[in-house]
């Protein structure tokens, strides 16, 4: 049973750090927004939530 | 369902853009009080009276020439993107100057409504400035405001929603040159115009202006667009400067910004600002920089501070640090209590607990070291060290402009590299770019902290402060150092002037400071939570993997019967402690045996010339994925290879106790972290900002000349017999 949850969380941590440097290296840039730094303390504003009415 | 209203924002750098867009988006991106923080634009959105207004941060600058990349992206995002209304940004306490801006916005017929910002400041200064005036001048909207308190936002939103529902789209403003120029423009505008060159993005005088400044981005897209034509204009142009340089020695952009001046001041002097104190009185801020910026007590003061910044750090942390180690150490336990021998309480003991709570242990730390870089930060004493930094700088071959990457990077401690190289871009001259670029990994950024922490708690543990503010200075020393090498070698050239902008001094607010620490904190706790538990975990399995071969574990299972059947017989101290040394020999085997440890025993041949041993190699190797790794991988390991794994020593203790390490060891390894290749992340950052050649190089180049450090104060450090 240990052997198998120790499985499923390896696995699972390694498709998330993958996943993660993956994106890092396939970005076309690395935003100063997406590092995740420490010291790096930038967020970005969602930009989806821009499509907000406009009363005619 | 419409769309919201595209808005931007642009003006000067430091007259307060991104604090305006953080009141209006209700974001927290990061706002410094020094120029050169926004290099690319930033969106966010908000809700004004049920209108919804989309906006975008644009980096500040000073005009919109392509000199630097900052001009660039604002101008490219103001042409490309088409913003409904531009809000120019101008800070009311330099108004004339900030007016230059604005000047080459009203020449482009953007729609522009102008937030005269930190009116406050303006009249602290004793300066009254009359908006209705200014607007009636320049013929666009102005509107008072303080973005710090959003004092007038709600009226500069009014203004923006009136002027984008507008029905005349303004027209561009056309400022004049002298004879020349303007006779030149004049000849050059109708071939513009009847080939329609450009003039769907740029209005054909700007196109006519931009060619005689010898706007590189304007030629090119001539001469592909119409070859024969930018022939023709080209020469034009040629001819005016030709003829100016023989009648007044100057070159048409000179001509251009001195016009550009000289439409300001006579806006200024339509009695737009009324000075009520005396011309020449010394501002507070000037007072103090004349004691803070002083050539000889300079220096000494930012010593002090930075001195201060880390005795408070530790002194504050002190308490917190112990009771978050104990909460570990408690964890532990509970889970060696609950959990049934075998490889999820290991994962679980080792490689979470005692990986990722190793890194956590040190959030009060990093809690306190980025609330101290905040008030110095929002205070504006951050540009004083960059100012004084700039005098230096020269003198290792580097740009002014260099300073703020190397204190965005961690100059002070606590930075990052990513936005430190991305900041190069403010850096005109290619090679000095280059330089910077290639030795700001080399300060210490906020991921190196808990490894430095780390080390010098265990080794140096009496002098902290003093080791921290060493570690400062070595960085830096080092980093002009390689820059100067860079300079010499592979990167020869001039360096270039510049002249640094002193924000005033600020009173940094309450809000402000919690708001930028528990940002960076929270970060830092992410982070740990997120990618350095997985590769912890990811680190642990192969530091687990394989294991031991079945013979080798009976081979100590048989060891281990003998001695314990001698115990029960005989008894005794030297029994106990032959169990133990067995059970730390069979962990240390297992931990050999594993995929990892292999790894660190290949590298010992070489590492161990700087006393770094392969468990540390194991360390060093995960840190390239981020430099916090260094810290869970050392916990991990040291975990695993331990008499017992469960027991809940902190890993500062470990480190202290184990027979590889006393300190000069550990000066050799802090060293070789603070200067070997930078973490993954940043070689992509900067194989983005420049090419993969140069990202490698980065890599090799850090990581030789860190070792070489490293074998060298290894080595010495043995001869005296300080080990």
């Amino acid at each position: 049973m240990q052997d198998l949850m120790v499985l499923a969380a390896v696995a699972v941590a390694a498709l998330f750090v993958g996943k993660r440097l993956w994106q890092t290296f396939r970005s076309r840039q690395v935003s100063s927004c997406g590092c995740s730094c420490s010291g790096c303390d930038r967020s970005n504003a969602n930009p989806q939530d821009c499509s907000l009415p406009r009363p005619n | 369902m419409e769309t919201a209203i595209n808005i931007a924002l642009a003006g000067n750098p430091n007259a307060g853009k991104t604090t305006l867009f953080n009141y209006l988006t209700g974001a927290r991106q990061h706002v410094g009080n020094y120029p050169g923080i926004t290099v690319e634009h930033k969106q966010g959105c908000c809700l004004h009276k049920q209108q919804g207004l989309s906006i975008v941060d644009l980096p500040g600058t000073y005009s919109l020439s392509a000199y630097s990349s900052e001009e660039l992206v604002a101008r490219n995002y103001i042409i490309d993107s088409r913003p409904e209304v531009l809000i120019d940004v101008v800070d009311a306490s330099n108004l004339e100057r900030n007016l230059y801006l604005t000047s080459q916005f009203l020449e482009l017929g953007t729609p522009l409504v102008i937030a005269l910002n930190m009116i406050d400041v303006a009249e602290n200064r004793g300066m009254e400035i009359n908006a209705e005036k200014l607007s009636t001048a320049l013929g666009v909207p102005v509107v008072p405001i303080i973005a710090r308190s959003g004092k007038g936002v709600d009226q500069l939103l009014d203004t923006v929603i009136a002027t984008a529902r507008a029905e005349q789209p303004p027209q561009p403003t056309i400022l004049r040159y002298g004879s020349d120029i303007d006779q030149a423009l004049n000849e050059m505008i109708p071939l513009i115009r009847d080939r329609d060159l450009l003039t769907g993005s740029y209005p054909d005088r700007w196109v006519g202006v931009k060619l005689l400044e010898n706007d590189e981005q304007v030629l090119a897209q001539v001469r592909e667009r119409e070859p024969e034509l930018s022939l023709r204009l080209e020469q034009r142009c040629q001819e005016v400067t030709d003829h100016l340089q023989q009648t007044t020695g100057v070159y048409p952009e000179a001509v251009i910004a001195d016009h550009r001046y000289g439409y300001i001041k006579s806006i200024m002097r339509r009695n737009i600002v009324t000075k009520k104190f005396v011309g020449d009185r010394l501002y507070t801020s000037d007072r103090i920089d004349k004691v803070v910026t002083h050539r000889l007590l300079g220096p000494v003061i930012m010593a002090g501070v930075l001195l201060g910044l880390y005795a408070f750090t530790f002194s504050s942390s002190t308490f917190l640090v112990s009771l978050l180690e104990s909460f570990f150490g408690m964890l532990s336990t509970t889970v060696d209590t609950f959990l049934d021998d075998g490889p999820l309480k290991s994962m679980l003991i080792s490689g979470v607990i005692d990986g990722v709570g190793g890194v956590l242990g040190f959030v009060p730390i990093i809690m306190f070291m980025f609330f101290g870089i905040a008030v110095l930060e929002d205070s504006g004493y951050l540009a004083r060290v960059a100012f004084m930094m700039d005098r230096i700088f020269h003198s290792f071959g580097l740009h002014g402009s260099s300073v703020m990457p190397f204190i965005v990077s961690g100059g002070i401690a606590g930075g990052c590299a990513v936005p430190g190289v991305m900041a190069t871009r403010t850096l005109r001259s290619p090679k000095e770019r280059m330089a910077t670029l290639l030795t700001v990994p080399f300060m210490n950024c906020g991921a190196k902290l808990p490894v430095l922490t780390l080390l010098i708690g265990a080794f140096f543990a009496d002098h902290q402060a003093r080791y921290m503010f060493l570690a400062t200075l070595v960085a830096w020393v080092v980093a002009l150092c390689a820059a100067k090498f860079l300079r010499m070698t592979v990167l020869r050239g001039e360096s270039t002037p510049f002249v640094m902008e002193l924000p005033p001094y600020r009173i940094p607010t309450i809000n402000g400071l919690m708001i930028h620490t528990w940002e960076r904190t929270w970060q830092y706790i992410k982070k740990a939570g997120t990618v350095i538990l997985g590769i912890s975990i990811l680190l642990w399995a192969m530091m687990t993997y394989p294991g031991l071969p079945q013979e080798e574990v009976a081979a100590f299972q048989e060891q281990r019967q003998a001695i314990s059947q001698d115990l029960q017989r005989n008894g005794g101290n030297d029994r106990q402690t032959a169990l133990e040394a067995l059970s730390a020999r069979e962990n240390s085997a297992a931990l050999r045996h594993s995929l990892a440890g292999r790894i660190g025993i290949a590298l010992e041949g070489i590492s161990q010339l700087a006393g770094i041993e392969w468990r540390t190699n194991i360390a060093l190797v995960g840190g390239f994925a981020a430099k916090e790794v260094i810290v869970s991988t050392l916990g991990t390991a040291y975990s695993l290879g331990d008499v017992d794994p469960d027991a809940s020593d902190s890993l500062t203790q470990r480190l202290a106790n184990d027979p590889a390490w006393n300190p000069v060891v550990a000066l050799a390894v802090l060293l070789f972290i603070m200067f070997y290749a930078p973490c993954f992340v940043t070689v992509v950052c900067i194989a983005r900002e420049t090419s993969w050649k140069w990202a490698l190089f980065s890599m090799s180049f850090n990581t030789l000349f860190a070792f070489m450090m490293a074998v060298g104060v290894y080595q010495l450090g043995m001869l005296l017999k300080l080990g």
